[in-house]
């Protein structure tokens, strides 16, 4: 037994190692040492929590479908995936809203063939690519605005496929931003951007 | 002491018929996602632009609804599962090379995988028995071992990472989650699936809620006590389908909060954790 809970251990240590660099995550293992300890650190305590709980079902088969999906730790590696989904509970939340030239919200779904989740996502992913290239600290406020024009480029490709796309002639972007703070809940609009679609 | 598991014939049936079934559905018709500078997983070792391709994804569609038949049969199956594994791995792979995470769809390539690796172990002659424990199962009854106990493994990681990425202090944070839901009602009024009305419902549940702190530690914590649990569920047939509805009961609460209903998850804890067979045949006289 505490051979086979050696073997793991080295396993998942040596998975922790070769994963990332597998998977051209160097980054990650040479210049944010920190990161890369809390990664080892999420492994071996899955992998200790799993033991335990090993020793009480009759099949390791559990034991090893927890080893496989920790092992892969907090770095998404599909389909492993550490399966984030509100983990944080921060105390903010965003969208985009996505309005016509005249200040009307519009059904993205029907007008742009995409969910309003899948455009917020790709703006805060379109903001941590800008903040990834940036050489020194840039400031969020600074880096939205870039970001929205980006994603009314984006938008204005994805209309272009859409039917409806002739009946608009602008789209605005704000970001609405939601806050909890001591039992009460605010929400902040700010301006983004502006794309005529007629250009 | 745990109890060994056992199915009937049925119940083996009509779980692999299911998860046909489930497999059918979530099986997109077309693939309208393409790699574009985020590849995740697999998209970083391979290049998966070959399957964005319109022609080639058609032919692998057919394909693909052809196997799931052999499977559903019970023909081929360690190739069928195989096939699939890939086949879903790829799909969540390729949807999810857009920094967008599709967390619905991840339980499906990883219940394939399991059966897989179960019955290539079987065929390979190992019970997989290191602790001496006298496990002696058909095939079918081992990949549905390991399916129910990789479906627990999933809800317990996510319990678990939910504990680590907040420090230990999720539930303390859970108070904050009618924001998300103040976020989401507003993102699904946009996206045209809920109307004005049903908008300002949830706005004024949200704003409710987050008066109320300790009732929302409580209500959102009960579900992660649940998924930290859940090995612990895997003691007897009816203890597992216990788990199943809890969890199918916690979907559906998101899905009235937050229109996240997890289809798959929900699918995949009805037939293997519920087993409606099993049910079927208690409450018969």
């Amino acid at each position: 037994m505490p051979a086979l809970f050696a073997i793991s251990i080295a396993g998942i240590t040596v998975s922790s190692v070769a994963i990332p660099l597998l998977l051209r995550c160097r980054k990650t293992v040479s210049s944010m040492p920190s990161k890369y300890l809390r990664c080892l650190a999420y492994r071996l305590t899955v992998v200790g929590a799993a033991w335990f709980l090993y020793l009480g079902t009759p099949e390791p088969a559990f034991l090893v479908a927890t080893m496989l999906f920790a092992s892969l730790g907090p770095m998404e590696c599909l389909p492993f995936s550490s399966f984030p989904m509100f983990s944080y509970a921060k105390k903010t939340a965003t969208m985009l809203r996505i309005e016509d030239d005249c200040g009307n919200q519009l059904s993205v779904q029907r007008v742009f063939g995409e969910t309003s989740t899948i455009i917020t996502k790709t703006f805060a992913a379109e903001v941590q690519s800008l903040e990834n290239k940036a050489q020194n600290k840039v400031p969020l406020a600074q880096l939205q605005p870039e970001a929205a024009k980006s994603i009314g480029v984006w938008l204005h490709q994805l209309a272009q496929k859409q039917d409806e796309h002739f009946k608009l002639r602008g789209i605005r972007i704000i970001l609405y931003t939601w806050t909890i703070f001591d039992g009460r809940i605010s929400l902040e609009k700010k301006f983004l951007a502006e794309y005529n679609l007629r250009q | 002491m745990i109890n060994e598991l056992s199915w009937s014939g049925a119940e083996l049936s009509a779980m692999r018929i299911g998860l046909a079934l489930v497999l059918l559905i979530h099986l997109p018709a077309d693939i309208k996602y393409s790699i574009n500078g985020a590849p995740l997983g697999l998209a970083n070792i391979v290049n998966l632009k070959w399957f964005c391709d319109p022609r080639c994804y058609q032919l692998i569609y057919i394909t693909s609804i052809v196997v799931i038949y052999l499977y559903a049969t019970g023909l081929c199956i360690t190739a069928s599962l195989a096939y699939l594994s890939c086949l879903f791995i790829i799909i969540v792979t390729v949807g999810a090379s857009r920094n967008i995470v599709n967390h619905g769809l991840l339980i499906i390539p990883l219940v394939l995988l399991a059966q897989t690796s179960a019955y290539i172990a079987m065929a390979m002659g190992h019970r997989w028995n290191p602790l001496d424990r006298s496990v002696m199962r058909t095939p079918d009854a081992t990949a549905t071992a390991w399916t129910l106990q990789t479906i627990l493994a999933i809800y317990f990681i996510s319990g678990i990472s939910k504990l680590i990425n907040s420090r230990g202090r999720w539930l303390i944070n859970a108070s904050a989650i009618p924001v998300i839901i103040m976020a989401r009602s507003e993102v699904l009024y946009q996206d045209g699936a809920i109307s004005g009305g049903t908008k300002r419902w949830l706005q004024r549940l949200g704003g409710k809620l987050g008066q109320h702190k300790v009732f929302c530690r409580v209500f959102f914590g009960a579900g992660l006590w649940s998924e930290l649990c859940s090995p612990m569920f895997y003691y007897s047939k009816k203890t597992i389908a216990m788990f199943g509805l809890i969890m199918i009961t916690f979907h559906g609460i998101n899905y009235v909060f937050m229109r996240l209903p997890f289809k798959s998850n929900q699918m995949m804890l009805l037939i293997y954790c519920v087993n409606i067979p099993q049910l079927c045949t208690h409450y018969t006289p």
